[in-house]
């Protein structure tokens, strides 16, 4: 610092201060260096997630662009498109947010949202203005970094809160994604996908809302009801149709059946089956298969029917390997099942017509159907199906007696057995005592009239007609109804006590219709007509009649008093 | 000694001829007044013989826009809104949009004043405090030339954000169409204003003071 130029300044040397300490304008990069150290905490803590998902195809991802949206907030951005080392795919690279972390586990799913114009509406159109996105749904597992993208939408509802449970069918019919399903006509859910399974079967996947979750049972069945219904039948038509929106895009249904214990509620993942028709639903059962010797024009669509009532349905038709017998599977419902006995016999009904007897009518219109008498043996599947019905198909609980007769006359199992032109019982079977003399006929009394057979009771053929000519009184024909008359039948009558027969004045309350009969007739024993009790103990189960061929005129006039059971 | 060296007979700096500008008014003092007085005699001004504290501020200042050089480029400098779809944008993804767009003149432009100029104008003056430091003697008026230009180019280095701001205003169509200034733009003003003040606490005369004694 010495200055030569000013020369003899009496200046003296400069003090020289050192002046140590930090400037404070090293405030400022201080401030900076922190605000960049928190910036650099911040991008690390926030640091995305590489992700890379594998797709098919890139179609509509734009790199920087295209989002990853998990309930309508972004949190991924596509950062980079790579194709595959072998070109069979597309690496999306993904950048997701911190916070996503717990969601990237293997489970977790991947698909492009695109719009999509359906018969469900239209989704995704969001989609129009902001580009495709790429959707996702969280699963269960292992975290991961690594996913693979679906092709198209999953079942989108797992978040919603409901039941999942998976549907089997042969055929995915008019079902698509969003088809409906119904529980009494009301939505309760719906069909979020239609897949092949493993064995070649529909899986359909589907969605129950929560609220409506407790419906649905272990044992309910679900049938498709696409379209519209038609029966018809004797007692009238039927249209039955879903809500129009089923009607468009076909739909399920499902109905819990009542017979069974209640079943347990339905958990998700479950798999239940689907019938084609609620019918068929109905149906469901066990199957059974049944030999006869010819088809005799059972169907697919045949009845099997028990005391009339539909118990289960034929499902196929076909010829056993040796195309000998006929072989049949059928259904039949579960709660009947207990009926598929040893012992059980089928045999088919057909409309019979003919001069004595026209039966089975219905079938001329509903079709032919099988029938059956249960037996008792322990449970079986296979039958064989008999020509005719057996002999007797009675397992009634009337009485039981058995008439004997010379020969049979026109007697036939069925036949009407009349007490006063009043069909009380039937013949149940006609045989031959067991050493030829005789015919013997099974008689079954409803027991409402068993107390009308006593032990002194007549029993004659009421078939035919009975015609007698005289000189003075003419041209007589006895006949019992007109029923009697084609089909033949017995009837019977019992005295009162005394053994005395009665007349009467009105040939209405006398025993059968008697043509032209004089009014007054000569009476075995004067006593008043007025009635009394029967004559004879009460006939028993097992009790043997002598059949007349015809009556006796006394028969006709008895009139015991007897109180019928109720 | 110093003017035998460089200048020679012909030129001596104030200091060696015994005088102290004053930096408010630029009164010529003598160096008695700083000796007793140490302010100005006409305006009052504290006399010193350099700017106070030059290098430690200049370094100072210039650390901070380095620092603040980071964030600047590496953030988000604004941010366009399209159909309601938000896209953040560094510099380099502009200059990257506009090289894509076949705009090679814009891109340049941007990539010039938004990049090289900042980046330049820290390395120029870094370049020179350390020649001064590390007393390297070469290339003295090359230097002082950069100096030089380094100072004028910082006014003009505002430009990107004047352009940023021009363009919010401008483009304001809601969801359907704006655009917004992204953190970045704050540090890339901060880098901006904070070259200058460094620029302005150098002392350029320190450049050659090693040299003229």
């Amino acid at each position: 610092m010495t200055d030569d130029l000013i020369s003899g300044s009496n200046i003296d040397e400069p003090e020289i201060k050192s002046r140590r300490g930090i400037s404070p304008v090293w405030i400022l990069p201080l401030v900076a260096l922190i605000i960049a150290g928190w910036l650099i905490y911040k991008s690390v803590v926030d640091a995305g997630i590489p992700v890379v998902i594998t797709f098919a195809t890139a179609q509509g991802i734009e790199k920087g662009k295209t989002r990853v949206m998990f309930r309508g907030t972004p949190v991924g951005l596509v950062e980079d498109l790579v194709i595959n080392e072998d070109f069979k795919g597309v690496d999306v690279r993904v950048k997701f947010v911190k916070s996503a972390q717990r969601l990237l586990t293997q489970g977790t799913r991947f698909w492009m949202v695109e719009p999509r114009i359906s018969a469900e509406g239209i989704t995704g159109l969001e989609t129009i203005l902001r580009g495709n996105y790429i959707a996702m749904r969280p699963g269960e597992g292992k975290e991961t970094r690594q996913f693979t993208a679906l092709s198209e939408p999953p079942p989108m509802t797992s978040t919603e809160p409901g039941l999942q449970i998976q549907l089997t069918a042969s055929n995915q019919g008019s079902l698509t994604t969003g088809s409906m399903v119904y529980f009494r006509g009301i939505e309760v859910g719906r069909i979020e996908r239609c897949a092949l399974g493993k064995n070649n079967d529909v899986v359909i996947d589907v969605f129950i809302k929560k609220e409506h979750a407790p419906l649905l049972r272990k044992n309910s069945r679900f049938y498709t009801v696409s379209g519209i219904t038609l029966e018809g039948g004797l007692s009238g038509f039927k249209i039955q149709t879903e809500a129009l929106s089923a009607l468009l895009k076909g739909g399920v249904a499902f109905f819990t059946p009542k017979d069974v214990p209640k079943g347990q509620n339905a958990r998700n993942g479950d798999t239940f089956r689907l019938f084609e028709s609620k019918d068929a639903a109905l149906q469901e059962g066990s199957m059974i298969t049944l030999v006869c010797e010819d088809g005799m024009g059972i169907s697919g669509q045949t009845l099997i029917k028990y005391r009339g009532l539909e118990i289960g349905r034929v499902t196929g038709v076909s010829l056993d390997r040796d195309m000998i017998h006929v072989v049949i599977r059928a259904s039949i419902q579960r709660k009947f099942q207990s009926l598929m006995r040893d012992g059980t016999e089928f045999w088919l009904v057909k409309p019979k017509l003919g001069l004595a007897q026209t039966k089975n009518l219905e079938t001329l219109i509903t079709g032919t159907y099988l029938t059956l008498k249960p037996g008792t043996g322990k449970p079986k599947d296979t039958f064989t199906v008999m020509a005719k019905a057996p002999e007797t198909i009675e397992v009634r609980t009337g009485l039981q007696i058995t008439l004997e007769a010379e020969r049979l006359g026109s007697i036939k199992p069925n036949d009407p057995v009349y007490y006063r032109q009043i069909k009380v019982g039937k013949v149940t079977r006609c045989r031959l005592s067991e050493n030829a003399t005789s015919v013997l006929v099974n008689v079954d009394i409803e027991s409402r009239y068993a107390p009308l057979v006593r032990s002194d009771s007549k029993f004659w053929m009421a078939s035919g007609i009975n015609m007698r000519f005289g000189l003075f009184s003419g041209a007589e024909v006895k006949t019992e109804s007109l029923e009697a008359l084609l089909e033949g039948g017995i009837a019977f009558a019992t005295p009162s006590q005394h053994s005395e027969t009665e007349a009467y004045s009105s040939n209405i309350k006398g025993r059968g219709v008697e043509l032209n009969e004089s009014v007054t007739e000569k009476r075995p024993s004067p006593k008043s007509p007025q009635a009394s009790s029967p004559s004879g103990r009460p006939a028993r189960k097992g009790d043997k009649f002598v059949l007349h061929d015809k009556p006796e005129d006394a028969w006709l006039k008895w009139r015991p008093i007897i109180m019928l059971a109720k | 000694m110093g003017r035998e060296n460089l200048l020679g007979r012909t030129a001596i700096t104030a200091r060696q001829a015994g005088f102290v500008l004053c930096q408010k008014c630029r009164l010529l003092c003598d160096q008695t007044t700083v000796l007793t007085n140490h302010h100005c005699p006409r305006c009052g001004a504290r006399l010193r013989q350099r700017k106070f504290e030059s290098l430690a501020r200049t370094w100072a200042l210039l650390i901070t826009s380095l620092i603040l050089l980071f964030p600047a480029n590496l953030l988000p400098i604004m941010t366009v809104t399209y159909l309601g779809e938000k896209e953040p944008n560094t510099i380099l993804q502009g200059v990257e949009y506009f090289i894509q767009s076949g705009t090679y003149v814009i891109a340049f432009l941007i990539f010039f004043a938004s990049i090289i100029v900042p980046v330049f104008k820290v390395a120029g003056i870094m370049l020179v405090l350390l020649s001064i430091q590390r007393k390297w003697k070469g290339w003295l008026r090359h230097k002082t030339l950069m100096f030089r230009m380094i100072r004028f180019i910082g006014r003009w280095s505002m430009l990107d954000i004047f352009v940023i701001a021009l363009m919010v205003a401008i483009v304001e169509f809601g969801t359907l169409n704006s655009i917004h200034a992204a953190p970045a733009a704050t540090y890339f003003a901060g880098v901006v204003v904070f070259t200058m003040l460094a620029a302005n606490t150098f002392d350029t005369r320190l450049i050659w003071e090693e040299t003229d004694q």
